[in-house]
This record gives C-alpha cells, structure tokens and sequence, in this order.
C-alpha cells in the first residue's frame, strides 16, 4: 500500500485507540489524586500507585515515538514486555 | 478460497462450527491435544480425548467435507506433573498408528520452568524415537521470547530433529525470525485480544515474506475466532496481495508441512463433494 494509503485506512483506528490511551493515563492521575487526598494508610508504593508497569508503559511510549529504524517498532514493543532470555538456562535448570 | 487451519481445537466448539468453516472454504483442520482448561486427574482421562481426537472428531468433521487430522501430547499447562505426564507420554504410540494423526504436539512451555522442559524433552525424544511430526506451542505474553528461545535451545541440540518437520506456532513480531532462520515452520496466531491480529499477520507475510508461513485460529473454548483465517485472506486481498501468494499461506504451506507425515492425505475437492453427497 501506498504511505498515504496506509493513512488514510488507519487514521479513525489510530485516533481511537491514542483517545483510550489518553484516557487511561488521565485515570490513573485522578486516581492518585483522589487516594492522595483521602490520606489513605500503606506503604509508599500503595500511596503513589507507583509499579514498575507503568515504566514500561514510559518506554513503549518513546519507542512509538522513535524515528523509523528498519521499521520494527512492534518486535521492540514485544521485547520491552518480554522476561530475559538466559542462554545458560540448561545448565541451571540441568536439563 | 480453499484453505486449511492447522491449529483448531474443535473438541471445543460446536458442530454448528463446522458447518460455518466449511462454507468459509475451510478444507482441512489439524488439531493439537491441549489443556481442557481444567488439569486431568489420570492418564485414563488423556485416554478417552485421544480416543474423542481420533475417532469422534473425524466423523463429526466429515459430516461438513472437512478432513480432520491431529496431534497428540500433554500440554505444557499440565506438564508440571511429571509423573502423570511420563504416563501419558508411554501410552502415545498406542495411538500413533491411527489414521489421523500427523505428530506429537503441541508440545512446548507456559511458564518455562525446569518440568515443564524435562517433559518437553520426553516429548521429542517419542517423536524422534517414531519419526513423528511435531508441533510446538510457545508460551504467552511476557514469557513467549524467553520460553521460545528455550525451545529453540532444545530442538537444536537433538541431532535427530529436521528443522523442516518441525512447526513453532503462535509466533509474533520478537519471536518469527529466530524461528525462521533456524529453519523451522511457523504458524501465526489470530487471536481477538491476545497473540497476532490479522492486520499484523499481514504485516510479518509482507516483511518474512511466505515461505514455511501458515496462519491458524487456534480456537478453542475461550475468546478466539475459528475462522480468523477468511480474515487475514480479506485483509491479504485488501493490501493487493495475489491469489498465489495467500494460497501460497492458507493451503499449500499446511499441505506441504503435513504430507511429510505418512497418514496426510487430503483428497481433491470433487471426492470431498462426492462424499457429501453420499
């Protein structure tokens, strides 16, 4: 397909799903502000709503937004929410 | 368009299912043993749905000009019990010789964890010991590259496995290339929320381009769609791809994987017609 082809089939759908991003990340404020302002009791963690998640979502982000390089931004996405490859994982587990 | 699914569990769906895909063009399914979604208590219990994949689905696909082929193991899910596995495992090649069974699968991880790979293992060792076909699932989510790396690791140091009689499914975008360069088959998965869209099915055809490339459903008892293949064909159409190249992924790549297993025979599609009509 054509780059203003591609645009144009998918503009709706990329508006949309940037719309519910958008949204969630504004919960997730009003949520903190709110159990902010109850002065709610628990650790820090539990107080900001801080989790090592949300980082991630951080990260994906600024690989949306990378300039193009080989066209791979979805197989960069997939290794950001991906656990570690160990080549010596035999030799541990010995299988 | 013809086309075959090579991974759909249709011991989950109803028969009303198999009227749809066969109207869809669907031609020829293979289905994988899996997890019931409740772990089994006996290896009699992996009895009676080897018996149910070999004898019950068959006919019941037959009824709609579908050719019903499968796949038998212990799945990963219910591979940390390794003692009812190694059950399982020694009572397979009773079943090996019936008439719709193309290989050992799917076998693979869900969580990698040591048992799970001890039982994998066993696993290549029946289908290398039978020359079995094998078919292999990879983990989900977080845990696909590393679980499929692993996988990767096991097939590669057992001298007697040809890459070519070996399919890696549910690949996507970090995990289709390491698959593909190491010579293996790999299957895409078209799932609603989970694993691979059409649209980005497409998208891996386009950068890996066909070869040893099929796309499945894998539609089971939970949130999937068995036929998800007339839609990555729609969305391959609606790109200006060519008839060849989607046949090419839809019926010819499952056709020429299977007939290496000596009980594919797909017969053309007037005698599945004449069939029907009997």
């Amino acid at each position: 397909m054509a780059p203003n082809q591609v645009i144009e089939r998918h503009h709706l759908e990329v508006r949309a799903r940037l719309l519910e991003l958008a949204a969630v990340l504004d919960r997730l404020d009003r949520a903190r502000e709110q159990h902010s302002e109850c002065g709610s009791e628990g650790d820090e963690r539990s107080r900001s709503g801080s989790d090592t998640r949300e980082s991630l979502w951080q990260e994906a982000l600024k690989i949306l937004l990378a300039p193009a390089d080989g066209a791979d931004r979805a197989e960069r996405l997939q290794l950001l929410f991906s656990r570690e490859y160990r080549p010596q994982w035999r030799g541990e587990f010995g299988v | 368009m013809d086309y075959i699914d090579p991974h759909l569990h249709m011991v989950s769906r109803i028969t009303d299912d198999y009227a749809t895909l066969s109207r869809m063009g669907c031609v020829a399914i293979s289905e994988p043993a899996f997890w019931a979604g409740f772990d089994r208590g006996s290896a009699d219990g992996f009895r009676d749905y080897f018996r149910q994949l070999t004898e019950v689905e068959p006919k019941r696909a037959a009824q709609y000009g579908i050719q019903h082929y499968c796949w038998l193991c212990i799945n990963a899910k219910e591979a940390e019990n390794v003692a009812l596995s190694r059950e399982v495992i020694r009572m397979i090649p009773e079943f090996l010789d019936r008439s719709n069974v193309l290989g050992i699968g799917e076998i693979g991880l869900n969580k990698n964890t040591r048992n799970e790979a001890t039982v994998f293992l066993e696993h290549l060792d029946v289908a290398a010991h039978y020359e079995q076909l094998i078919l292999i699932h990879t983990p989900h989510l977080e845990d696909k590259y590393q679980g499929t790396r692993m996988i990767l690791d096991m097939l590669q140091a057992d001298r007697r496995l040809e890459p070519q009689r070996v399919l890696v499914d549910h690949v996507e975008e970090h995990t289709i290339r390491a698959v593909l360069d190491a010579g293996y088959w790999a299957g895409m998965t078209l799932y609603p929320v989970t694993k691979c869209t059409p649209e980005r099915a497409a998208d891996m055809i386009e950068r890996y381009g066909p070869e040893r490339l099929m796309a499945n459903s894998a539609g089971d008892w939970g949130p999937s769609k068995p036929t998800a293949i007339p839609d990555l064909i729609f969305e391959l159409r609606r790109r200006g791809h060519s008839e060849d190249l989607i046949r090419r992924v839809v019926y010819e790549n499952p056709i020429e994987f299977f007939s290496q297993s000596k009980n594919f025979r797909l017969p053309p599609r007037h005698a599945a017609d004449q069939r029907l009509t009997v």
